[in-house]
């Protein structure tokens, strides 16, 4: 009988212990263990063992129960709040894919060698923003240069595809950083910079100038307009239904301008390139259709494409009578604004604040506070 | 009661000066014969019966049968003690476990057996309650694993199937609380064996 071992001593005892014995093994072992005093020990603690775990046996295995059902709780408490934290995250991200929030580095104020109108036009870069819904806007630095322009993505989101090209021009042997307003955390960056359309290089700016940019950059902040369905039929008012039924009528595919209707869904429900793919084969049968250029213009403007949605926007402007006059001379200002074209900006929110419409006292106000910054320089 | 006739195995040539002191009448032989062995017994009877009252009184009823044997000098292989304890326990317990009888109707008048020593008693009371306190300490998981094992007698295989643990983690764990508690009441066990001796 081996039980030096502990191990070979444990197995035995318990085989011993759970009857598992054959006879004679039983008969070698019990002989040993009347002399064994350590098989004795061993025995007399696994029996306490086996009698404490006999009287709590029930207790034993109910708590085992209990810790299993508790466990099947737990993962799926823990499934479910995967679940839902994953869900939230897609609605999340579905939001802020479709918000476009984007920041760009604002355009340089105009230097004081620059006072006028037009010499602000050539060293504004307004940064094209959207803040439909509220897109995450921040800045961070501005690189001020003198010769070289370089442009820098500045584009901010945790999830946004597009990158908004800012100029940052590098002065030679000087670069610094910019601060940003610290009461205005959707600040712009501000440095000497070139107009992202314009290619032109624009000269430093000073510290004075900062405020007058972040306020340009203010003003070139873009909010979608709401959309139109009052043109999907020639003289047509709006229809009833597209309302209630909010803008997914059952009847698209059946209606006056499906592409356009389609591309107005896309747009309510903020896919702006999918509303401008749609707008474009819209333009390709009415390249005149004053509110197919309309909003066109503005998914361009919504996608940091303001120099893009300027000729449309115009084209808008152009046909008369169109209910979108008003708003098409608002946002093309805005365009004209992101585009660092001040004078025209100046120009079109004038021409909307002339105009009696529901837009009329927004163009005013953006145009007293475009007067200020350019008396202010 | 109905029980099978006791064998008695001889007696060995080691225990013979035991075995001739008894078969002499000496009294303090009997009782050194009962201290030795009286736990290997007692042992032994609790682990077949899984009574401690029935496994205290059959241990008084082996030691009364082997006394008797030896006065009369029914042993006949003298180096062979303790397999002639051991078969007449086996027979007790097997009767006993048979029958189901709670006590022998031997006739003890003329056997006079130690009464169960009270401090060997107590420290196996107390000895009970600590591994009762050491095993709650273990996790519901272990002490399922050690339940299963010692109290089902399930195999560490059975055991790892039910409780979805690999083989080798059931035996480590079961190993590392067995080497715990005997670390831990092995030397209160010793304690007790050598004043009990």
């Amino acid at each position: 009988m081996d039980c030096q071992k502990d191990l070979a001593r444990d197995e035995l005892i318990e085989q011993y212990l759970n009857g598992q014995m054959q006879p004679a093994e039983q008969n070698d072992f019990e002989i040993h263990l009347l002399e064994c005093s350590l098989c004795q020990q061993t025995l007399e603690v696994l029996q306490a063992v086996r009698e404490d775990l006999v009287q709590r046996a029930h207790e034993i295995r109910s708590n085992s129960g209990n810790q299993q059902v508790r466990l099947r709780w737990k993962w799926a408490a823990l499934a479910f709040t995967v679940l839902m934290v994953g869900a939230l995250g897609v609605m999340q991200w579905g939001k802020l894919h479709k918000k476009q929030a984007i920041i760009t580095v604002p355009p340089a104020a105009p230097s004081s060698q620059s006072p006028s109108p037009q010499a602000a036009n050539s060293s504004f870069s307004a940064s094209p923003v959207n803040l439909d819904h509220g897109g995450i806007l921040a800045s961070s630095e501005a690189v001020r240069s003198g010769s070289n322009t370089t442009p820098k993505s500045a584009a901010i989101g945790p999830d946004h595809p597009k990158e908004t090209v800012a100029p940052v021009t590098q002065q030679p042997g000087k670069t610094e950083v910019a601060e940003v307003p610290p009461q205005d955390s959707h600040a712009p960056q501000t440095g000497g910079t070139t107009p992202p359309h314009s290619g032109q290089a624009m000269p430093p700016v000073s510290g004075a100038d900062d405020a007058a940019a972040i306020e340009l950059f203010k003003l070139g902040m873009v909010k979608a307009p709401p959309p139109t369905f009052a043109s999907f039929k020639a003289g047509a008012t709006p229809h009833k239904g597209d309302m209630v039924k909010g803008y997914y009528p059952n009847d698209v595919e059946q209606g006056h301008r499906v592409e356009f209707r389609k591309a107005m869904m896309a747009y309510v429900k903020k896919h702006y390139d999918d509303a401008t793919s749609l707008l474009e084969n819209s333009l390709n049968t009415e390249p005149d259709a004053p509110d197919v250029n309309f909003y066109y213009g503005i998914c361009k403007l919504l996608q940091s494409h303001p120099a893009d949605s300027l000729a449309p926007l115009q084209k808008a402007i152009d046909k008369p009578n169109s209910t979108l006059t008003q708003a098409a001379h608002f946002y093309l200002a805005k365009a004209y604004l992101q585009t660092g074209n001040l004078a025209k900006a100046e120009t079109e929110l004038n021409a909307a604040a002339e105009i009696t419409g529901f837009m009329k006292e927004e163009a005013a106000a953006d145009l007293a506070r475009l007067h200020a910054v350019l008396a202010a320089k | 009661m109905d029980s099978d006739p006791v064998v008695i195995p001889a007696l060995g040539e080691p225990e013979l000066s035991l075995a001739t002191r008894i078969r002499a009448g000496d009294g303090s032989a009997e009782n050194e014969l009962v201290n030795t062995y009286r736990r290997g017994v007692f042992l032994i009877a609790s682990a077949r019966t899984r009574d401690r009252e029935a496994a205290r009184d059959l241990t008084q009823e082996v030691f009364i049968a082997v006394l008797k044997a030896l006065r009369d000098g029914q042993l006949r292989e003298p180096n062979k003690l303790a397999a002639f304890i051991q078969g007449t326990a086996r027979n007790l317990i097997n009767n006993y476990i048979r029958t189901r009888a709670r006590r022998s109707e031997c006739d003890l008048d003329s056997v006079e057996v130690p009464s169960p020593d009270p401090v060997m008693e107590l420290e196996s009371a107390e000895r009970q309650r600590l591994v009762g306190q050491e095993l709650a300490t273990f996790s519901a998981a272990d002490q399922q694993i050690l339940l299963l094992s010692l109290v089902d007698g399930h195999s560490l295989a059975e055991v790892a199937q039910r409780l979805k643990l690999s083989h080798d983690a059931v035996r480590a764990r079961k190993s590392r609380m067995i080497k715990k508690i005997m670390k831990k009441f092995g030397a209160l066990v010793t304690e007790t064996k050598s004043r009990t001796t």
